[in-house]
């Protein structure tokens, strides 16, 4: 064989091995979007969410359930009660469509792809902390009966986990669905709820007969998603857990006016002020809903693609050593015909070799780690019967030895029977304006550009004059035609 | 021989390297609601709101004390008693909204509908009304707004299962309608329309 001929093989060969190795598929990747489009959709967003809205757009489809969770909750936290709303509705939307025979599907489960390349729906958690989410706004707005619905459709996400035991054990979505039960006044429904809440937390008090406001603060922050492989090996990298924040308690203090009773032709007593504190109680560890699921039915499709990542990889290490020794014994040979052939031989188990190689660099069996990264490590909570006129309640962030870490205050919203105080002890903004893993390692903290204002010839009019014609710097104007 | 080897494996290379994501998007698209929608779950869809409320509409009419009295009898029909315990969220007024339109052409006057979530609007212009700040209008005037001779009332509950194993979920759902007199408190008509739905979703969600 002519040695040109050769190279040329060897050429093409390791063209293809590093067309593997480098492949990434464009669903990994930001989309460019044109000013314009971008203009209109951060239009109304707000001003600090507005690089995270315009990573969320260049995302699409693929990260969408997992933007609109964390910019959902971020909005929450501002106060943009309405756009919360929008986002947890999208995402919750996404969440309850039943995929079938998709594409995106498909190629999350082929060999060449990562699991990561998939429509983000988040693990069981998260898509019950976005029910959760959504069905506080329910509780909010006064509205009981889509709260309960969405508490429901939380905890049924749940039942998803592998073990029996940490299946549907979601307690704080139990709890609320009685809570909201409670505030519509279905008292028979709220018993059955609070009956299996205790069934699964028989710790927390449940709520006394007068009881018209809920608390809720959240502590900490949200479980860190990373891969790894069991036992030490190298493939495959299942989805593994772990909690990012020491444990917290949280107390609410608040000063409540009582006016004495006056008998019939007493004078007006003066007004007197009770202050008090009392503490909240841990309803739910995010961290422990997160960790004990148990294995995935997509474990065994990663297991599979390590499987056969593994035997490329042999196959890949045999050829090259039978090439290594054919290509030895060819130097070795006398006679020039099979000096060739054996030159042949070897060239070809090179081919072979370093396909075999570049197909198990190319598969993907490591888990999807992208993750909701502004959710809470715990829920705390505590009912209480609270006078219309205490509007706003301080709450203490505490260390496990009771040392307060930060005060915050938390604003109670009656828009029915029942208030609702929600509050974190953490900012709810997210630090980086994309998702944890949502786009590849080296451009996780590319800058985002926002859409230049619009210029004045990009603001021009059909049949407008080209820009050269416009009136310049010092130009006087044009005399009116009388 | 070679050759094809090597273009398998260079087919076999782009065809990882494809991409699949629907940059273009997808033009708006009429869809029948009355039919199965492009986007599938398990809950209250657009095509069970339809049928339900057709089907209740023909039953409440075929009702004596409803659809035939010999005094069109004051019902009124709203979401107000209407309640949700099923796990799926819903607008309850899509369901009662559409209801109280279909009846209101259907019955041609068999029934008289009382809108009571327009009464704070009612009471409002009777105010300025009677405070002379606007006329009488046309219509005679009224000792008082209409009440209610018959009031909707009903329950949606839901009874959700989970094969962990196979991943499929199924939901069945249940969608009581009762009309009740309201002096007696007698509840004069029943309805019920169910489903139960099942899907799985794809292996890489489970």
């Amino acid at each position: 064989m002519p040695r040109s001929s050769l190279l040329a093989r060897l050429a093409v060969t390791t063209t293809l091995a590093a067309l593997l190795a480098a492949c990434q598929t464009t669903r990994e990747q930001e989309t460019q979007v044109k000013p314009e489009v971008a203009r209109d959709y951060l239009a109304d967003k707000p001003q600090p969410l507005k690089r995270h809205f315009m990573v969320a757009l260049t995302q699409g489809q693929r990260n969408q359930v997992l933007n609109d969770m964390r910019l959902g909750l971020a909005s929450m936290e501002m106060g943009e009660t309405a756009l919360a709303e929008h986002l947890f509705d999208d995402a919750l939307t996404n969440i309850e469509t039943v995929y079938v025979d998709k594409p995106e599907a498909a190629e999350a489960r082929s060999l060449f792809a990562k699991e990561a390349v998939k429509d983000f729906k988040g693990e069981p958690y998260e898509r019950a902390m976005a029910y959760y989410y959504r069905g506080l706004l329910y509780l909010k707005a006064g509205d009981y009966d889509n709260a309960r619905a969405s508490f429901k459709g939380g905890f049924i996400q749940d039942s998803f986990a592998e073990e029996d035991q940490n299946r549907a054990d979601f307690g704080l979505l139990q709890f609320l669905q009685g809570w909201a039960s409670r505030c519509r006044g279905n008292d028979v429904t709220a018993q059955d709820d609070f009956k299996e809440f205790k069934a699964i937390n028989d710790h927390f008090t449940l709520p006394a007969a007068g009881d018209n406001v809920l608390v809720l603060a959240e502590t900490g922050s949200a479980p860190i998603k990373f891969s790894q492989a069991d036992n030490g090996g190298s493939t495959p990298k299942y989805l593994k857990i772990r909690r990012a924040s020491a444990s917290e308690t949280a107390r609410i203090n608040f000063t409540e006016t009582l006016a004495p009773a006056v008998k019939k032709g007493e004078k007006p007593k003066p007004a007197t002020t009770q202050h008090q504190t009392l503490a909240l109680s841990q309803l739910e560890d995010i961290y422990f809903q997160a960790s004990t699921r148990g294995g995935r039915q997509f474990d065994s499709i990663l297991q599979g693609k390590a499987d056969f990542k593994g035997a490329s990889d042999t196959v890949g290490n045999a050829a090259l050593i039978a090439a290594a020794a054919a290509a030895t014994v060819a130097a070795n040979q006398n006679n020039r015909e099979r000096q060739r052939d054996t030159a042949a031989a070897a060239g070809a188990l090179l081919l072979v070799g370093l396909m075999a190689k570049g197909i198990a660099a190319a598969t993907e069996a490591e888990a999807d780690t992208r993750y909701w990264d502004n959710l809470p490590d715990r829920v705390h909570a505590l009912t209480v019967k609270l006078p219309d006129g205490i509007k706003t309640l301080s709450v203490d962030f505490m260390a496990a030895d009771g040392t307060v870490l930060r005060t915050r205050e938390a604003s109670v919203t009656r828009a029915g029977p029942c208030g609702l105080a929600w509050v974190r002890g953490d900012n709810a903004m997210p630090g980086n304006p994309r998702a944890p893993n949502s786009v590849p390692r080296d451009k996780m903290y590319d800058p985002v550009a926002l859409p230049p204002p619009p210029s004045e010839t990009g603001s021009a009019l059909p049949g407008d004059k080209p820009a050269e014609y416009a009136p310049k710097p010092g130009d006087q104007p044009a005399a009116p035609q009388s | 021989m070679r050759r094809l080897t090597i273009a398998a494996a260079a087919m076999l290379s782009l065809s990882a390297c494809q991409t699949v994501q629907n940059t273009a998007g997808t033009p708006t698209t009429y869809t029948d609601p009355g039919t199965l929608g492009p986007v599938k779950g398990v809950g209250i869809e657009s095509q069970d709101v339809i049928s339900m409320t057709d089907q209740m509409m023909r039953d409440m009419l075929a009702e004596p004390r409803l659809g035939n009295a010999a005094t069109a009898p004051n019902v009124i029909i709203d979401a107000e008693y209407f309640v949700n315990e099923s796990s799926s969220r819903i607008n309850r007024n899509t369901i009662t909204d559409r209801l109280r339109v279909g009846l209101q052409r259907a019955a041609q006057g068999r029934m008289q509908f009382v809108g009571r979530h327009y009464a704070n609007m009612v009471q409002a212009e009777r105010n300025l009304k009677r405070q002379g700040v606007v006329d009488q209008g046309k219509n005679p005037t009224a000792q008082a707004q209409k009440g209610g001779d018959y009031r909707l009332g009903g329950r949606i509950t839901s009874l959700d299962a989970r094969d962990a194993k196979s991943g499929m979920t199924s939901r069945y759902t249940q969608i009581v309608f009762e009309m009740a007199d309201l002096e007696s408190g007698e509840i004069v008509w029943s309805g019920i329309y169910e489903f139960s739905k099942a899907a799985t979703d794809d292996v890489i969600y489970r």
